[in-house]
Parts: structure tokens; C-alpha cells; sequence
């Protein structure tokens, strides 16, 4: 367990800023407890002073999850999102979109959302947007990026893409001994 | 046991010439050092073509019998054992069976001496000691003038109370002996280094060498891409040129490990410079917007204009 490099950092942040722009400021300075991340094995976590601190006396090799684990960098140095980031990435998402549900089903499975599976989404969304997708009763189900900004949206066939899959809360139960 | 002479075999009648036994003219090069001798004279190519190893095999014996007589011909030396030829000098060079041996690696100080010219003095072994009046050894056990060797010493102004002068001396003899053990070190690792180098050597490019004289090449332009006042930053690059390796420890961004506020100030500043590189203008919702206030005012602009041309008018069109 160490903190990130600086290289590490940037691209993490890269990512994140994607889906919650500048509201990552909010995740790395939090008003009620310090926050960190911390990165173990490869996995990034999102983890409170206090628990980073308690677990510090544990052998690297034994530790094998702590906090929330935001996601892991690819041995080429890319970060890939979890889905065990969705409950944060939903509080501050800056840009939604609501499933209808009928393709709820279809979205969870691991596939993309069409235009008809498309309930609402975010005024002035543009292409290639890292989004959250949520239930037309409001509970995170996933994020994804989107393939048509808002605009271009409107004017689409039923058939057409929407939202490229990314992670879907289906993984919790696909890729359980991955995920943490 | 009866002795075989050669010249008993041989057909006597053929070799009336007593000089050399031999029925020829002796037209070879000898090199009688090396027990050599060259026939340079040219073949008879109808006698070759008639009976080719025939032909060489006399050819070959009577050269060698003309070297053989030629030898006997050289001046003779009696010892015990029998009697000796004293062969001339060898006139052919023949190249070295191994390569010639490489000079050991010189020291600091034997590079030095050799510029300035300084020889190595022979020392004697023994030396006179003036204060014992006798010889006694230049070093070891005993040796003469053994400044280390006295019971007393004479006190200086500048000695501080409390100094032991007996003391001070041991350690800078130690101080002395340990700087030149560093000196051979020095003097060891430079030389290694200079044999591990590939410097002046020959390039070996077999196959199965070939893996470490391509890893060999990248490290030595990796260095010589550094040989610059910007340490290669601001060069040219060649076309797919690998980025140099990135050397020493990695950079953790909250250095203060365990200090996580400053940690997190750290990640908001990175944060921020992101931000500040970004393009903060969303281009299709200013287009957009854009568009739509230019729609908004072209209808503004359409309807005062019908009013103004008057209601009938347009009434009378839409009946």
C-alpha cells in the first residue's frame, strides 16, 4: 500500500474528471474525515485516514482489500474503472442518463443502451462523455460513455446507440473475485 | 640388425652427380631454420597430365632429397648423444600460435610516472640506522628510522592539553594506510571497468550474440543521447526513437507518506493545473446557443416586420 505517483495520479485523475469534472476535488478534500487513495496490488482504493492508517500495520501481501476500490491500473499503465466506484461517481456525476425499465435488464447484463432503452439524460451531454446511468427511480445501475451528444440524440432511430457499457452493477455478482 | 641405407635402394646409376644424389639442377629456396625449402620452378604439364601423382611423388622426393643433402651440408656440433646440425637463422616469418599476451592495466601512479618520466628506484633491503649505528631493514619489523618507535616526544606550543601525541600519530598512519587502500581500490575498479567496456574491441556478431550487441547498442545511445547541455531534451528525434529509460526512484506525489492533508493539497493542485490546460468552453452548447438566439431574433424581427406591413395583408393570403 503507498500513495500514488505523480504519473499514477495524473491518470487516475484523468479518469475520474471524465465522469465527475471537477467535483474530484470533493472527493480528495472531504469536509467530515480525511480521505485518501491509496494504491495496493495494483488497485486504486478510496480509503478514510483512519482505516489507512489501522491498516498499515498489516504485511502488504496479506492485505487484499481496504476502503472502496476505485478501480486498477492495466500493467500498461491505463486505469480501469470498477464498478465498486459507482456510488461515488453517482453522487457527483455531472452528466446522467435514466433508463427505461424495459432495457434496465439489458443494460445490467453488460450490454450497451440503445435509443430505446434512452428515458432522460442531461441537458447539453456531448459525445464521447463519461456518464452515469441510473433507474427511472433514481438508483445507480452502471456508467458508461456516450456515443451521440444530447442534440444529435433526439433525431435517432429506436435501434441506434446511446451509451457505449462500461461497468454495470451486474459485475457484482459476474466478477465477485476480481472486483475488490 | 643390419642398417638399410637409402642410397643402397635407390637406383645408383641414376644419380651419377654425387653433389646432392639427385638428377636435377637445384634450383630451390631454402629456409634451412625452419627446415624449409620452396620450389618455385613450373610444372611440366605434359608429364602431370600423363601420370598426375606419379609425377608429384617424384617431384616431392627429389626436393626432399635435395633439402636433406643440404642439411648435411651444414656445419656439425658432436655432443654425447650423437651429432648436431647448427641450423641458421629462420628466414620465413610464421605468424604467433596465440595472440599476443595484453598488458596489464596500469595504475594511477604507473600512468602518471610513465609521463613524467620517474623510473622505479631499486631500494636495498637493509638501511642504516643513524641512531642505532646498524643496518637494519627499509620496512617490517625493526626497520630503520622508525619515526613510531620512540618513548618520548617533545612537546610543541601548538599541542592542546588533553591531545595524546602518541595517539594522533598511530591515527595518521591509519589515515594514511586507509587512503591508499582506497587508491587500490580505485585503481581495481577502473581497470575492471576498462575490460568490461567493449571499448577497442571487435564486435562479435554471431547469432547468438546478436540479442546482447543490439541491447549493448540501445544503452550506449541511451548515454550519448544524454551528452547534451539539456541532457537531450531539446534534440531532434530520430524517426521511432524509444524514449529514453526513465532512471531513478519514482516521484510519490504526497511525499509527506502518512500526511494526508498534505497529500490531498497536493492532488487538488494537479487537479487544477488539469483544469487549467482543458478547453473550459463546451463548443456545441455555445453553438447551440448560438443558433437559437439567432432563431429567437430572426422570429422577433419576422413578426414585428408582418405587423408593421399590416394584419389585412397577410390575412388576405391566408384566405
Amino acid at each position: 500500500m503507498r500513495p500514488l505517483t505523480e504519473e499514477e495520479s495524473k491518470v487516475f485523475f484523468e479518469k475520474l474528471v471524465k465522469f465527475i469534472g471537477k467535483n474530484v476535488t470533493l472527493l480528495i478534500q472531504r469536509k467530515d474525515e480525511p480521505y485518501c487513495f491509496r494504491i495496493q496490488k495494483n488497485k486504486v482504493y478510496y480509503v478514510s485516514e483512519e482505516i489507512m492508517k489501522r491498516s498499515q500495520n498489516i504485511p502488504r501481501d496479506s492485505l487484499a482489500s481496504l476502503g472502496t476500490c476505485f478501480g486498477r491500473f492495466t500493467k500498461s499503465g491505463k486505469f480501469k474503472l470498477h464498478i465498486t466506484a459507482l456510488d461515488y461517481l453517482a453522487q457527483y456525476a455531472k452528466y446522467k442518463v435514466w433508463v427505461k425499465p424495459q432495457s434496465e435488464m439489458s443494460w445490467m447484463y453488460g450490454n450497451n443502451l440503445l435509443k430505446a432503452g434512452l428515458g432522460r439524460i442531461t441537458e447539453d451531454t456531448p459525445a464521447n462523455q463519461g456518464v452515469v446511468l441510473f433507474t427511472m427511480t433514481d438508483i445507480p445501475i452502471g456508467f458508461g460513455v456516450t456515443a451521440k451528444s444530447t442534440h444529435e440524440c433526439r433525431k435517432l432511430d429506436p435501434p441506434a446507440l446511446v451509451v457505449y457499457h462500461l461497468c454495470d452493477v451486474g459485475e457484482y455478482l459476474r466478477d465477485e473475485e476480481t472486483l475488490f | 640388425m643390419t642398417v638399410v641405407n637409402a642410397s643402397d635402394i635407390l637406383d645408383n646409376n641414376k644419380f651419377a652427380n654425387a653433389g646432392h644424389l639427385v638428377d636435377k639442377s637445384d634450383t630451390l629456396i631454402y629456409d634451412l631454420g625452419n627446415l624449409c625449402a620452396f620450389d618455385h620452378s613450373s610444372i611440366n604439364i605434359v608429364s602431370y597430365k600423363a601420370n598426375a601423382k606419379e609425377y608429384i611423388d617424384n617431384l616431392a622426393t627429389e626436393n626432399v632429397q635435395l633439402l636433406v643433402s643440404r642439411l648435411f651440408q651444414l656445419p656439425l656440433k658432436t655432443i654425447d648423444e650423437g651429432t648436431l646440425a647448427l641450423l641458421p637463422k629462420c628466414t620465413t616469418p610464421i605468424p604467433r600460435e596465440r595472440a599476443l599476451p595484453e598488458s596489464k592495466p596500469k595504475t594511477r601512479w604507473e600512468a602518471f610516472a610513465e609521463i613524467k618520466g620517474i623510473k622505479k628506484k631499486k631500494k636495498s633491503r637493509m638501511e642504516w640506522d643513524k641512531k642505532e649505528e646498524e643496518f637494519r631493514p627499509t620496512y617490517g619489523y625493526k626497520r630503520a628510522n622508525d619515526e613510531t618507535a620512540v618513548w618520548e616526544m617533545n612537546a610543541k606550543p601548538t599541542d592542546k592539553v588533553g591531545d595524546d601525541p602518541f595517539q594522533k600519530m598511530i591515527d595518521e598512519k591509519n589515515d594514511k594506510l586507509s587512503k591508499q587502500k582506497q587508491r587500490e581500490q580505485r585503481n581495481f575498479d577502473e581497470s575492471s571497468m576498462r575490460q568490461m567496456g567493449s571499448v577497442g574491441k571487435s564486435l562479435d556478431f554471431s547469432k547468438d550474440k546478436r540479442a546482447q550487441l543490439k541491447s549493448d547498442l540501445d544503452h550506449t545511445f541511451d548515454v550519448a543521447k544524454l551528452a547534451t547541455a539539456s541532457l537531450g531534451k531539446f534534440d531532434k528525434q530520430v524517426e521511432n526513437e524509444k524514449a529514453l529509460p526513465k532512471r531513478g526512484k519514482k516521484k510519490l506525489a504526497g511525499l509527506g507518506a502518512g500526511d494526508v492533508s498534505q497529500e490531498s493539497e497536493n492532488a487538488t493542485k494537479l487537479v487544477d493545473r488539469m483544469f487549467k490546460k482543458e478547453n473550459v468552453l463546451n463548443v456545441d452548447k455555445a453553438v447551440r446557443q448560438h443558433v437559437k438566439a439567432e432563431e429567437k431574433q430572426n422570429y422577433i424581427k419576422k413578426r414585428s416586420g408582418s405587423f408593421s406591413k399590416g394584419g389585412p395583408n397577410k390575412k388576405s393570403k391566408s384566405k
